[in-house]
């Protein structure tokens, strides 16, 4: 890691810069254009549906955590999320005017008035020769100085003599040339307006203006239902490394996602490359730690949700559970494999059943299932080593409930194939009945 | 080199503090961006920690602040674990704010403090939690991985 004191690339700006200034009041304007994650001004800004913003990254990233708000807390979703276009121009036109604001605050008093502020600029406007007004200093933080010569000079030239071959306009009083004269009265004194307005756009703008495809956002994926070999095949679809524990490649996926999808929202998203470099860095600096199991079980369980007597209860159940496992396995060897490929047929209805994950963390797992010495069991043991978070998924003897559920599941799948292949997808339980009837 | 989301964070708020803290609250060690240590005061009459100054121990992870910091109250020569019924005698917390569920990545560092300081000054029982010393005897666990059971809302 590095020091702090070692020079950093990055801005270090905050909002509380602006108190040590005679411009304190600054502060909070600075501060409302920062995203309270990442503390730095809004990148791509977005909004909640609770109506707070924060860059797409940074909310992308919290809604992936826990699926709530940073700061209220409510609930809320990615899809939800909709883009706060006026705060990226605040935030665009402040970022640009902070460092002059910023110089002009900090300037000694006496030098702080009018032209000082100019000095600076001068060897772009001076190619001119004319000294300027200060109302120039206003446009000029809006154009790039390059045009603002052409477009001022044309506009401040009344002022002064004219240049050969220009006459001053009898209703506008602007300099125009002798042989648009006609033409611009024609037009109303408007005719420049069509060739500046798109000049001073494409200056603000960049050049990357140019249409480029929009990308499409990408779908989280339900990791319980996807098996490794077809995450990996999706990565390796996606030019990403597939390289690491199934958990990483997770991890991976879904940071792959969450860099996508933010750079959907932005004004001038980025090349693809550009994002794999982020990916990168994101692998380098915390992507590839491990012992992170934790993180995915503490999301979905309840504040007072008690894990303890949770086992304890249903402890005879995992019990016997394994019990019947042992009894069946030596008949149906196969079947652990079956029940995964059955989940993963079930795309497109509800994600099945989810076990609270505190079964996730070995340590905290009911009591030890006394092991029989000497029985070995193949798939059977795999089941208790993983005992007991893989018997919910891959125990061939589901529990009751279990079982009327995924047959549920198999069936509801069966009469999909029958409908329409849209209705698969949206709105299925208003589907099935409006259907069913005219069938 | 690439700076990681944590880092600028990080540096952001260092910088921050290095301005300037809210009374009570001052800065021991910011070495790098994994550990930092900071000194807090309780800053009314309580008499439980009157003219007393706790040491805490922050531990940040790559993916703070998406993920709360571990934080501790460190023990040292002249800096006592403040007596607290939610705080054990090893310098473990249990607050919700420190937790998966009530951590926010808008809370930071100072905001920490302030909900420390501001938890010792709402305190009035010169007590350990239940169960103390057998927590601390046997507790090898970080307190990241401890499943605390957030019941009282009194304190």
């Amino acid at each position: 890691m590095n020091k702090p004191s070692k020079e950093e690339a990055f801005d270090l700006s905050d909002s509380t810069d602006w108190l040590k200034t005679p411009l304190p009041l600054l502060s909070p304007v600075d501060s409302a254009l920062r995203c309270q994650v990442c503390k730095d001004f809004y990148t791509t800004p977005m909004i909640t549906s609770c109506a707070h913003t924060f860059c797409s990254l940074c909310i992308r990233r919290c809604l992936n955590n826990d699926g709530r708000c940073p700061a209220c807390r409510a609930q809320d979703q990615e899809l939800k999320l909709r883009f706060n276009a006026a705060m990226e121009d605040l935030v665009e036109a402040f970022k640009k005017a902070r460092p002059e604001v910023w110089e002009f605050a900090n300037k000694p008093v006496e030098v702080v008035r009018a032209p000082s502020p100019k000095r600076r600029r001068l060897s772009v406007e001076d190619d001119d020769g004319n000294p300027r007004k200060l109302r120039r200093t206003r446009s000029s933080g809006r154009n790039k100085p390059k045009e603002q010569v052409v477009v001022d000079s044309a506009e401040d030239d009344d002022d002064y003599v004219l240049e050969d071959g220009f006459v001053q306009c009898p209703v506008c009083q602007k300099s125009v040339k002798e042989d648009k004269i006609n033409t611009h009265l024609d037009r109303n004194c408007e005719d420049d307006v069509p060739l500046t307005k798109p000049r001073s756009k494409v200056s603000s703008f960049g050049p990357t203006d140019k249409p480029i495809p929009r990308p499409e956002r990408l779908p989280q994926l339900h990791y319980s239902m996807v098996k490794d070999n077809i995450l990996r095949k999706k990565l390796a679809d996606l030019g990403i490394s597939t390289a690491g524990t199934r958990q990483q490649l997770e991890k991976r996926y879904t940071e792959w996602v969450t860099l996508w999808n933010a750079n959907c929202d932005a004004t001038k998203p980025k090349g693809k490359s550009e994002l794999r470099r982020e990916l990168d860095i994101w692998e380098r600096t915390q992507g590839s730690r491990a012992g992170t199991s934790k993180d995915s079980g503490a999301q979905i369980r309840e504040k007072d949700f008690d894990g303890q007597a949770w086992s304890t209860t249903h402890g005879d159940t995992f019990r016997e559970l394994i019990a019947n496992a042992r009894k069946k396995v030596p008949v149906k060897p196969t079947t652990p494999t079956e029940s995964g490929s059955d989940m993963v047929d079930l795309t497109g209805s509800p994600s099945p059943v989810k076990m609270p994950t505190y079964l996730e963390s070995p340590t905290k797992s009911p009591a030890k299932v006394p092991e029989e010495p000497g029985e070995t069991l193949g798939d059977t043991d795999m089941i208790i080593n993983n005992f007991p978070s893989q018997i919910v998924e891959e125990s061939p003897t589901k529990q009751p409930s279990q079982r009327r559920f995924f047959e549920e599941g198999s069936t509801a799948d069966a009469d999909y194939s029958e409908l329409p292949p849209s209705s698969q997808y949206s709105g299925i339980a208003s589907d099935m009945t409006t259907v069913r009837p005219i069938q | 080199m690439a700076t990681s989301f944590a880092t600028k964070r990080l540096s952001k708020e260092l910088n921050k503090i290095n301005g300037q803290l809210p009374p009570g609250i001052s800065l021991v060690k910011a070495d790098d961006f994994q550990e930092w240590q900071l000194d807090i005061k309780v800053l009314d009459n309580n008499p439980i920690y009157l003219n007393q100054t706790y040491r805490l121990m922050f531990k940040f992870s790559s993916s703070y602040p998406i993920e709360p910091p571990e934080v501790t109250f460190l023990a040292c020569p002249d800096r006592p674990i403040p007596m607290h019924p939610h705080i054990y005698s090893n310098g473990i917390i249990c607050l919700d704010l420190l937790g998966m569920q009530g951590w926010s990545p808008v809370q930071n560092v100072e905001s920490i403090c302030m909900s420390l300081q501001s938890m010792l000054t709402g305190n009035t029982k010169n007590e350990r939690p239940e169960g103390d010393q057998q927590f601390v005897a046997n507790n090898r666990r970080r307190p990241r991985d401890i499943d605390f059971y957030y019941h009282d809302n009194t304190v």
